[in-house]
């Protein structure tokens, strides 16, 4: 495990002795990060318990003294939000599976095949990410709407696919940089086959990598808002973001304690993937920080 | 070795042209448009000699908001009724960022057969050849009903471009229960500019309810949002003053309109009266939750207040609704804003896209949705007819409609003009600013952004 790692996880481990002053201030900044970054989630949720109604009150009501879960209990119950729901685990799991897919075999060729061109084409998928998405939008419509993928499923399964496949090909690429290929070479001695010696040495040794993939990638689909609005105009097919919008943020007034529901109801998948993957996360994100 | 050379170019290419997918010319989505707005009269002919039914799409912010949904539900359900021959798709699209999604389906190649709109969407609109003129496409009489204030609004180089639909005056709301607690009769909303300041100090007066909240008299938008400066324009009406003259020309800090504007703001905000930096969507739970006493807002305040006050038609016991009080100009002043439909250039089906906006405007269709929302015709055979005038609600808003005038929002950068004009608000009441030295600041910025 490489160091930066290892000072993450320092953080979560009892200490024997009594922490020291400097340590106690970096306790109490590290406290007023974490409120501060916390709220917002604290305020979704106590909104959500509120009634519209409670919500327009001056001074506002800090704590849901009596928590109402009207709102949940009308999502709940509403199929538009369901499908919702629905399509926008098909496609985050759509997207997250294309772009391991994909950015397994680009990382890999990236970093084992120097060919001539390969740096400026790893510049170039770089350069990929540094355009604003908003501006890339008229774009990405004309060329769907040329291949006839507008208002379906994959035509946001591949948006997303291509707006988190740059980092994930770099991360890829610089996991497998730091696999050793005495073990290819080994392997090729073995007789298996260059597919072979990827999938049954290279890729199990970078899972971590997979799996940090897998959770940017999924996040970035379940939170898209631009494409989700964009690329689809049929309500069933629409994704969470736009769904919310569309359906609690109207032209005069907005029902904050069915959004902030929705929202917070929307999470809970993230926030289970994420409790779950977390380690290979960090694992990965880090990987190839420290030379060994 | 040199096999997987080539595999790996492969698949990393691959994989390039789909992350750069992005990157693809969009000079061709111009040429469909192009292609597409050619062909329009070609093929609107033939698609009424076809039995298969003619699907026209519809860009709209009313289907998806339960406010409007059940009204355009029936109204879809009975255009269909009638013309079995169209069917009607729906693409609903949420209003913050309903301009934007249209203009980017159009630029696309994919416009919607007819758009909503309003008046400030329709310059882009007009501005990037999405709309098609409305009066080549509709019919002249529905085209000569058309209010007068509301035609003006859509008419761009002599042209009536869009269909005036449901006007959106505003008026004075005001609160009984206050005005009762004040000393003030509750049956007797303020006929003038300074019966309205005077009883709005004496509402402001009472200071705090019995939860502490602070009751403020009338609530005038404060906040840095081009509402706040369409509110602004509107008291500068009541003054006397204009935005633009004929020519288009800037002209709103000729005279003393807005330096009385500037004044009003500033005595009401000071003296608390009004509350400081208030958005729109803070003054309207406001006044449903008894903190405000007046409240100038459109026609869709009724709805909203029924709702944000939790207390539904109840609530209407609660509060009364006049014209805007007359000042200088000896009547009574205010603007209107607007939604509008929009038959696009780009669509092939313009022929029963018009029949299905001479349908949305017709008598049948705005009774539905007066019935239901309580919404104006911008028609003038319409908006006199009795059932458009069935109780005071709708009888004050249609009266406030023939003294309201359009924003004069035709040029693009109106929008941002509004929002600059509101740094003046914001010297003169939090900067400690005059309003000559605060006009004399922000003028001449507003002007330099028009002429660019």
């Amino acid at each position: 495990m490489n160091q930066i790692a290892k000072r993450l996880l320092k953080f979560t481990r009892p200490q024997s002795s009594t922490p020291r002053t400097s340590e106690l201030g970096s306790y109490i900044f590290l406290g007023a990060i974490l409120l501060f970054l916390m709220f917002p989630v604290y305020w979704i949720i106590v909104t959500s318990l509120h009634t519209n109604a409670d919500l327009l009150q001056l001074p506002p009501k800090w704590f849901p003294v009596n928590p109402d879960f009207s709102s949940y209990k009308e999502i709940l119950g509403s199929s538009v939000f369901l499908t919702f729901y629905k399509n926008t685990i098909l496609v985050a799991s759509g997207a997250t599976v294309l772009c391991i897919f994909v950015s397994i075999f680009a990382g890999y060729a990236l970093s084992r095949f120097k060919f001539k061109g390969s740096n400026l084409l790893t510049l170039l998928f770089l350069s990929a990410q540094m355009f604003p998405t908003v501006t890339l939008v008229i774009g990405l419509y004309s060329q769907y709407q040329a291949f006839n993928l507008l208002n379906t499923h994959y035509v946001l399964i591949l948006a997303s696919t291509s707006a988190s496949l740059p980092f994930s090909i770099m991360l890829m690429r610089t996991f497998f940089n730091g696999i050793s290929r005495e073990l290819e070479e080994a392997a090729e001695i073995d007789g298996a086959s260059r597919f072979k010696t990827l999938f049954a040495v290279i890729v199990p040794l970078s899972k971590p990598g997979i799996m940090a993939i897998a959770i940017y990638t999924f996040l970035i689909a379940w939170d898209d808002f631009l494409f989700g609005l964009t690329l689809v105009s049929d309500i069933n097919k629409r994704t969470l973001s736009p769904g919310l919008s569309l359906t609690y943020l109207g032209e005069y007034s907005a029902n904050w304690s069915g959004a902030t529901a929705a929202a917070a109801a929307a999470t809970i998948p993230l926030l289970i993937v994420f409790m779950f993957l977390q380690r290979y996360m960090v694992e990965g994100l880090t990987a190839g920080g420290v030379k060994e | 070795m040199k096999k997987w050379n080539k595999m790996a170019m492969g698949v990393t290419a691959l994989s390039l042209m789909t992350a750069l997918a992005a990157c693809g010319s969009n000079s061709s989505p111009a040429s469909n448009t192009a292609s597409n707005t050619n062909s329009t009269k070609e093929s609107a002919a033939p698609q009424s000699t076809t039995d298969k039914p003619v699907e026209i799409s519809f860009a709209n912010w009313i289907s998806v908001e339960d406010g409007t949904k059940e009204a355009y539900n029936q109204l879809i359900a009975e255009f269909e009724k009638a013309n079995p021959s169209i069917k009607v798709k729906s693409i609903g699209i949420p209003f913050a960022q309903f301009k934007d999604q249209v203009l980017v389906s159009s630029a696309g190649g994919n416009p919607p057969d007819v758009t909503m709109s309003n008046q400030n969407f329709t310059p882009a609109f007009v501005g990037a050849n999405v709309a098609a003129p409305a009066q080549d496409l509709l019919n002249a009489e529905i085209i000569n009903d058309i209010v007068d204030a509301s035609k003006a609004g859509v008419t761009f180089d002599g042209k009536v471009m869009a269909m005036p639909w449901a006007p959106h005056p505003s008026a004075l709301f005001w609160n009984k229960n206050l005005y009762t607690k004040a000393g003030l009769d509750p049956e007797k909303p303020p006929t003038t500019w300074d019966e309205m300041i005077q009883n709005a100090k004496k509402i402001a007066a009472l200071g705090k309810d019995e939860n502490g909240t602070p009751i403020y008299g009338i609530g005038e938008t404060g906040a840095s949002d081009s509402y706040t400066g369409n509110m602004l324009l509107r008291i500068s009406y009541s003054f006397g003053g204009k935005f633009v003259d004929d020519q288009g020309n800037i002209v709103y800090d000729q005279g003393t309109a807005l330096k009385e504007s500037l004044l009003y703001m500033k005595d009401l905000i000071d003296n608390k009266v009004s509350p400081q930096g208030a958005a729109m969507a803070d003054l309207r739970p406001m006044f449903a939750t008894g903190a405000l006493g007046m409240l100038v807002d459109g026609d869709f305040g009724r709805t909203n207040f029924r709702n944000m006050s939790g207390k539904g038609a109840e609530f209407d016991k609660e509060w009364g609704v006049t014209t805007v009080p007359v000042s200088k100009t000896g009547k009574s002043e205010t603007f209107f804003t607007e939604h509008q439909l929009i038959v696009t250039a780009g669509s092939e089906k313009q022929e029963a896209a018009a029949k299905f906006v001479e349908y949305l405007v017709s008598k049948e269709a705005m009774g539905i949705y007066h019935k239901l929302n309580g919404v104006m015709s911008a028609r003038k055979s319409i908006s006199e007819l009795p059932e458009m005038n069935e109780d005071d609600y709708s009888r004050i808003f249609n009266t406030q409609m023939k003294t309201a005038s359009p924003l004069p929002s035709k040029n693009p950068k109106f929008d941002n003009a509004m929002k600059n004009s509101t740094d003046m608000i914001v010297m003169v009441t939090e900067g400690g600013k005059s309003p000559d030295e605060a006009i004399a600041t922000v003028m001449p910025k507003i002007k330099e952004l028009y002429k660019k």
